[in-house]
């Protein structure tokens, strides 16, 4: 166990150099000038030139990519070109707000979607209503979800405050978002799932036993039925996070989805790239909890470990 | 023989099938099967693949497919299984009737391990309290011929060999204390000296507990280790039935007397082919008009294509079905 978790931390930061180095190598083909954008449009050369020397862009990029590793080892990101403060604080700062909000989409994704799965999954033939709902859910992009709920329930029935900001039921529209465009997924996947579980020979073994119905739906149908599940959540993490992106803007949520947003207009590279590292991290740290969560939950997987 | 309180082992009584048949949508898979088998007795069913012997074995166990339609009786003592409902059917379950399935690897709970599987039998069925259902596991375990039960309990499927996860399965089959078990190929995957052990297993545990075996195979070979009585079957029916001595001395039936006198020599590097001694290959599918062996049947008559022979008394317990007994009294 100790050594599937060397192994699993150690390509984690493989992963995670990987993604600087990708993210540092666009930084840079990307057009624009962070001296001109934090100099002004009306600085002297000569201003201009010691905003670089300041920065270190007059350096090569082999130079500055190394000096930002270093930085990353001992927890410094840089400091931002806009906000004059260190990047490692900014997204300290906003980093509960966006863990509070994916595990929220996450948590509805899988109750939501279990839930229609498992609805539909024990009736014997597949039900119109879980069809419409999943073509329904399939068919409106995430942008016009977030708008219609920002509406219907923020501004027509005034259900939920949509000042921005954190607390209090705010953080209920956009869980909502999240957790509606992912649940098509989870129900198919659960339905198919329990579909298969409830053919196979170790359900009929439950039956012969004599059990209660509801008995062998809890102790052996559901269980087996949300393995797959899991394993997609594993995968679909890295998309739950660049969704969480986009519904932190349209609701004004003070995540780093946000943070990454505003540095992306302002060519905040310092932030932009801190968002990235972070969310890397993230999207790691997440798979290898699902993958931990999953071994709890299903003895075959703990072979690979060994 | 464990710390569990069983209530009194039930009254043997045997089953008795009448007339029994089972449909998947069109497809009339048993035709009018009967037979009984006494308690402590064993009844093997042979036959070739799709001759309905298995279709017979989940029907009588009740755990057909939904879509599958059953006629007919199936009793135990007074309660008609065929008939059986609900809760009643329910409780009808590993109690009065029991089944061990022929891939037990795919019928154990792959995430749930031994003793929890078996425990819960007890627990659901006999009202066990948690410990009393976990020490029930591991002694039923060990009446099954595990050598260290304490250490398989604890163990998931995936951790056991072919053997011992047939056993697994026939501790949970055993754990209600049933009064008919039915068998549907459980030692075909084995290897022959496992399938010997669980076969002797199984003889000496039915019969000690006064139970009706009914041993579904298509090994002839098994039929002579284990059986009282054989029943054939092909093409959804029964060709001939009788007591185990007579089938293999004089079998009347072409069919039987084909499969008895196929060469067995060769069991061990042809486990799975048997039969290779009859010619053509059994109908799937739609079966043939009039007895379903005439277009294998050397011995074949007009009449044969014609109408289905009706079983004859060929002798003290044994019946045959075919036209060339009537012609030849």
């Amino acid at each position: 166990m100790a050594r599937y978790l060397a192994t699993r931390i150690g390509l984690g930061v493989l992963t995670v150099f990987g993604v600087v180095l990708l993210t540092f190598v666009l930084m840079f083909v990307v057009p624009g000038d962070p001296a001109r954008t934090i100099a002004g449009p009306r600085a002297t050369p000569q201003i201009l030139a010691l905003v670089r020397a300041n920065l270190h862009l007059n350096q090569s990029v082999l130079a500055q990519l190394g000096h930002y590793l270093a930085g990353i080892v001992h927890g410094d990101l840089g400091v931002s070109y806009v906000q004059d403060q260190p990047v490692a604080q900014l997204i300290i700062d906003r980093l509960p707000a966006t863990i509070e909000l994916g595990l929220a989409g996450l948590a509805l994704e899988l109750i939501l979607g279990g839930a229609f799965g498992v609805w539909d999954g024990i009736r014997p033939r597949r039900s119109r209503i879980l069809a419409v709902v999943n073509v329904g859910l399939l068919s409106v992009p995430a942008f016009s979800l977030a708008f219609v709920l920002l509406l219907l329930f923020g501004y027509k029935l005034s259900l939920f405050p949509i000042d921005g900001g954190t607390g209090g039921t705010r953080i209920v529209l956009p869980a909502l978002t999240l957790g509606l465009f992912g649940m098509p997924y989870y129900a198919n996947v659960v339905r198919d799932a329990m579909q298969e579980t409830l053919a196979a020979p170790y359900t009929r073994t439950a039956v012969a036993k004599g059990l209660p119905r509801r008995a062998v739906l809890r102790r052996h149908v559901l269980r087996n039925a949300f393995s797959p599940a899991l394993t997609m959540a594993g995968l679909d993490f890295a998309i739950l996070l660049s969704g969480v992106v986009f519904v932190e803007t349209v609701f004004g949520w003070p995540g780093i989805g946000q943070l990454q947003t505003q540095a992306f207009y302002n060519v905040d590279r310092p932030v932009l790239m801190g968002t990235v590292v972070v969310a890397a991290v993230l999207v790691v740290v997440a798979t290898l909890a699902i993958d931990l969560i999953r071994m709890a939950i299903d003895p075959r997987t703990r072979l690979e470990t060994q | 023989m464990s710390t569990v309180s069983l209530p009194e082992a039930p009254t043997a009584s045997g089953l008795r099938v009448q007339d029994l048949h089972v449909r998947y949508g069109e497809r009339h898979a048993v035709q009018g099967v009967s037979f009984s088998v006494a308690p402590g007795q064993t009844l093997a069913i042979v036959g070739e693949s799709g001759c309905g012997k298995s279709s017979t074995a989940l029907a009588v166990a009740r755990l057909l497919p939904p879509g599958a339609s059953i006629e007919g009786r199936a009793l135990v003592g007074d309660l008609d299984l065929v008939d059986a409902r609900g809760r009643t059917l329910r409780e009808a379950r590993g109690r009065v009737v029991a089944y061990m399935p022929q891939d037990a690897m795919a019928a154990l709970n792959p995430v749930q391990s031994a003793r929890r599987q078996i425990a819960e039998v007890l627990s659901f069925r006999q009202g066990a309290s948690r410990s009393e259902a976990a020490a029930g596991a591991v002694a039923l375990l060990a009446e099954v011929g595990i050598n260290e039960p304490e250490s398989v309990a604890r163990r998931y499927p995936h951790e056991l060999s072919g053997g011992m996860r047939q056993r697994v399965m026939l501790a949970i089959a055993l754990a209600a204390r049933p009064r008919v078990l039915i068998a549907d190929e459980p030692t075909t995957a084995l290897d022959v000296t496992v399938q010997a052990g669980i076969l002797s297993l199984v003889r000496r545990l039915t019969r000690a507990d006064a139970m009706a075996l009914v041993w579904i195979t298509h090994d002839i070979g098994v039929v002579a280790e284990i059986a009282d009585a054989v029943a054939v079957m092909y093409g959804g029916r029964i060709v001939e039935q009788g007591p185990v001595e007579t089938i293999f001395e004089h079998p009347e039936h072409p069919y039987t007397r084909a499969l008895v006198h196929a060469p067995r020599q060769s069991r061990d590097a042809l486990p799975k082919a048997p039969f290779q001694a009859i010619p053509g290959s059994p109908p799937l599918g739609e079966f043939p008009v009039g007895c379903p062996f005439h277009p294998r049947c050397e011995h074949a008559l007009g009449p044969c294509a014609q109408t289905m022979p009706p079983m004859l008394e060929r002798g003290p317990e044994h019946s045959a079905a075919c036209h060339l007994l009537s012609a030849r009294p």
